[in-house]
């Protein structure tokens, strides 16, 4: 093996040598991104029942506050940003819809 | 006269010896390419193309594929932060009854019952936790 031959094989090899190195610090970078994606799937899933349980404490907290007249209840609905119509029949209450603030 | 006829007779040997057979000339040309060194450079390069080309493919498809999981990434981001307002405001909400609740409010107190019965218990003191048990 000439000195030209020798040169040309030993490029090679250190271009695949930093093939090989990008190669696994990827791999390690998209086994970071795949957990962080499946972390955050994990957290909406949770956040989407946790929803069903928010919405179900705004509409009970609306119904006992408008059937009791209690202050104390609509004034915590207001502070989160929840309003309900008095005028509406104890049924309709249930339809408490929260006001997300901005 | 004489002399004449000896040179013919040395001269036919040499006429042998400079056309061998066809035969015995492949036979020696095969003979003196095994015996020549081969270089090691032609295998080498080959393998080396084959292990780069390999190692670049796999590295553009991981590239690829970390483009999509970043592509995924930032779209999951605004329910991400949908979910975190929602928790917040959960955590705010139930913390408040909480305290209504322990201030002595009957009606918070029936929802905080309630939720006790159904699992869901609340930590108005460490930021206000619920969480539903299922």
């Amino acid at each position: 093996m000439n000195k030209i031959e020798h040169g040309i094989v030993t490029s090679l090899a250190g271009l695949a040598l930093l093939a090989a190195a990008t190669g696994i610090g990827l791999n390690l970078h998209n086994g970071r991104l795949r957990a962080e994606l499946g972390q955050g799937q994990q957290y909406v899933q949770q956040s989407v029942q946790l929803e069903g349980l928010y919405r179900e404490m705004v509409r009970a907290l609306a119904e006992l506050s408008a059937r009791h007249s209690d202050e104390a209840l609509r004034s915590l609905l207001q502070r989160h940003g929840i309003t309900y119509n008095l005028s509406a029949a104890p049924a309709a209450n249930a339809a408490a819809v929260p006001a997300r603030k901005p | 006269m004489q002399s004449v006829i000896t040179m013919r007779d040395a001269r036919a040997p040499d006429t042998v010896l400079a056309a061998p057979p066809p035969k015995e000339a492949t036979t020696r040309a095969v003979a003196a390419n095994a015996a020549r060194p081969r270089g090691a450079f032609a295998p080498m390069l080959l393998c080396s193309l084959a292990v780069l080309a390999w190692l670049a493919f796999q590295a553009w498809q991981l590239d690829a594929e970390r483009q999509a999981l970043q592509a995924a990434r930032v779209a999951l981001q605004p329910t991400l932060d949908n979910a975190a307002k929602l928790r917040s405001s959960l955590d705010a909400l139930a913390a408040d009854t909480q305290r209504l609740a322990d201030s002595g409010n009957p009606n918070a107190k029936v929802l905080v019952e309630e939720l006790r019965k159904r699992g869901i218990t609340i930590n108005a003191a460490g930021g206000a936790n619920a969480t539903p048990a299922r």
